[in-house]
């Protein structure tokens, strides 16, 4: 392959692992925005809709785009059931109780859900072997599944912009990420907010781990250092900003497959960690003006 | 007194049980090490350190680097703290930024990173392979050094919190800009905790190593066996005198009961166990009802550890 060709290639890569992280980060920072709670579940559900969609995917072998459409629902409810089963009754405790019991509470369940995936899918990894009928564009290939993706993505990403802003339901969402005591005085019902929250969050995570399942491949293990990754798009892109976590994402998309061709595979996992701390240390305030250091 | 009584004990213990028991016990030692190093910062400074298992490995890499290099074996065991030492000076100018959830989380993610450096620094870590002691059997050394350093991490723990740096350190807990106005340091206080604590982790990897003579980067960096020390502390009760023993002795015993009849899934049963400890007593056993009925009872005659049983909400 020419070296434009490579080049093109790595930027394709990073590009779509960026708007995967982008809808991962984007799940995160709604969870958080509304409930105040930092979910360290969240990739693990990602690992767990991935091992979900790719035994679904040898079962039947449905398209895979059917299969995300079909697991949209299913982790709505989980994350509703998430929300309501672990979060809720941990929030009318004193604040330290609160920070300490939320962190245990979702460390646990990322263990039991890495334990679990592990016990029954096996430490392998795991991926859907999809490829689209080929659409021409004149002398030209698009029908990829890559590009079908980068598409999913982009109309995802306008969908829920059209819902935070215009939808009653999105307003409520940004009211209360933006002012919490605000929004409930103006009578935001936050219950049920956080349900959607939840279960919206659960739900994109979802299909950013069919969307995975395709590109790469997901081992039991991968959970964990994808909430790292999406926090640090967070961080990059400012909470609450869907547009921001597209960017962030994108530019650590872009950041981790450089690195992989550049320094080799085996230090792309730590970029992330390592952007975290620098940010940490050049810029506590995040860099959208989102403060990490307040409470 | 009780506690010379129980020191006694454990020193007369190898000569009299089985090799296993010794072994058992010796685990919990190490476990003990880990929980209460982790429980100065925790449950005192009120910084829930998710990561603490960091300074083990590091512990543990240092005395293995040093002794392949044919270090003595005490400036090995030597090294090994001060690895760790250094490794918490260096870590809290950018952690002690964060506070509450986002300490936790931080934390908890320079796990990952340990990890990813332990097995690509192949020059100095041997990479995903790791490093091989000479072989040796020194089960009984390991017992009465893991004895000691544990008695020590007590005593320093308890000592701390006797003397006013232990005040500072409940304060920075409750309410870190009263302290503040108080007159405390507090990144002075939060270096100074984080430091003994990785000290004492990183001995104790140290130790781990010496006995196991084979580490890689997933033996001590491992999210799976990370998170068994903390999860200890917090079930006995984090920020109390008695907790962490209280839980390094009852999810260890547990666990021995489990090993051997639990071949997968101990890690998703330590996950149940965080969870149920986070649902429904973030206090831990330590601040149960029945617990503090049975030590008001033994605290009836003498005064003594009203302080202890007061260890406040964390």
């Amino acid at each position: 392959m020419t070296a434009l060709g490579t080049f093109a290639q790595v930027v394709l890569n990073g590009l779509l692992l960026g708007g995967i992280y982008a809808l991962v980060a984007f799940g995160l920072s709604l969870i958080y925005g509304v409930s105040r709670v930092l979910n360290l579940t969240h990739g693990t559900f990602l690992m767990l809709a991935g091992i979900l969609a790719s035994g679904l995917y040898a079962w039947t072998g449905w398209n895979p785009f059917f299969i995300a459409a079909a697991l949209v629902p299913a982790f709505f409810v989980l994350g509703g059931l998430f929300w309501g089963l672990f979060v809720r009754p941990n929030l009318t405790r004193p604040p330290l109780e609160v920070v300490i019991g939320s962190v245990l509470i979702t460390v646990g369940l990322m263990m039991v859900i890495e334990d679990v995936s592990l016990f029954f899918a096996g430490p392998s990894l795991h991926s859907i072997p999809y490829r689209p009928p080929e659409v021409r564009l004149g002398p030209v290939a698009v029908g990829t599944a890559r590009t079908w993706i980068l598409a999913c993505i982009l109309v995802l990403t306008v969908a829920l912009q059209l819902f935070l802003r215009r939808s009653y339901v999105g307003k409520g969402i940004r009211a209360i990420t933006e002012d919490y005591a605000g929004a409930l005085l103006s009578g935001v019902d936050v219950a049920r907010l956080n349900v959607v929250c939840f279960g919206l969050g659960l739900a994109l995570v979802a299909v950013a781990g069919v969307f995975y399942d395709m590109v790469f491949a997901i081992g039991p293990y991968m959970g964990f250092p994808l909430t790292v990754t999406a926090f640090t798009v967070i961080i990059l892109g400012g909470i609450g900003s869907l547009v921001g976590s597209l960017l962030g994402g994108i530019i650590l998309g872009l950041a981790e497959t450089g690195t992989a061709y550049v320094l080799g595979a085996k230090w792309a996992p730590a970029i992330s960690v390592v952007t975290l701390l620098l940010i940490l240390v050049v810029r506590p305030q995040g860099l959208l003006g989102y403060r990490l250091t307040h409470e | 007194m009780g506690a010379g009584a129980a020191l006694a004990a454990l020193a007369i213990l190898p000569t009299l049980s089985s090799t296993y028991l010794a072994t058992v016990v010796y685990q919990l030692f190490l476990f003990f090490i880990v929980a209460q190093s982790f429980d100065l910062v925790a449950g005192y400074m009120g910084y829930v350190n998710l990561g603490h298992y960091v300074f083990f490995g590091v512990g543990a890499y240092a005395f293995c680097i040093a002794l392949v290099g044919n270090a003595p074996l005490v400036l090995a065991f030597a090294g090994a703290g001060l690895a760790a030492l250094a490794c918490a000076l260096l870590l809290s100018y950018p952690l002690f930024r964060l506070r509450g959830d986002y300490f936790a989380f931080a934390t908890l993610a320079l796990l990952i990173l340990f990890q990813i450096l332990a097995t690509n620094l192949e020059g100095l870590t041997g990479g995903s392979n790791g490093i091989s002691l000479p072989p040796g059997y020194h089960l009984y050394a390991a017992y009465y050094l893991a004895l000691a350093v544990a008695a020590a991490c007590l005593v320093v723990v308890r000592g701390l919190m006797r003397l006013r740096i232990g005040l500072a350190f409940l304060g920075i807990r409750e309410d870190e800009q009263a302290a503040e106005i108080f007159g405390v340091p507090l990144l002075a206080h939060k270096v100074l905790g984080l430091g003994v604590s990785g000290a004492f982790a990183g001995v104790a990897g140290g130790i781990q190593a010496w006995t196991l003579s084979y580490i890689d980067p997933p033996t001590v960096f491992g999210m799976d066996v990370a998170l068994v020390p903390i999860a200890m502390a917090l079930f006995g009760g984090s920020g109390t005198a008695a907790g962490p023993l209280v839980g390094v002795v009852a999810l260890g015993l547990l666990e021995q009961g489990l090993w051997s009849r639990l071949r997968y899934l101990h890690v998703a049963v330590y996950g149940a166990i965080l969870i149920l400890v986070g649902l429904l007593m973030p206090g831990g056993i330590a601040r149960s009802g029945p617990w503090r009925r049975l030590a008001a009872l033994r605290a009836g005659a003498p005064a003594g550890s009203g302080r202890a049983a007061t260890g406040g909400g964390a």
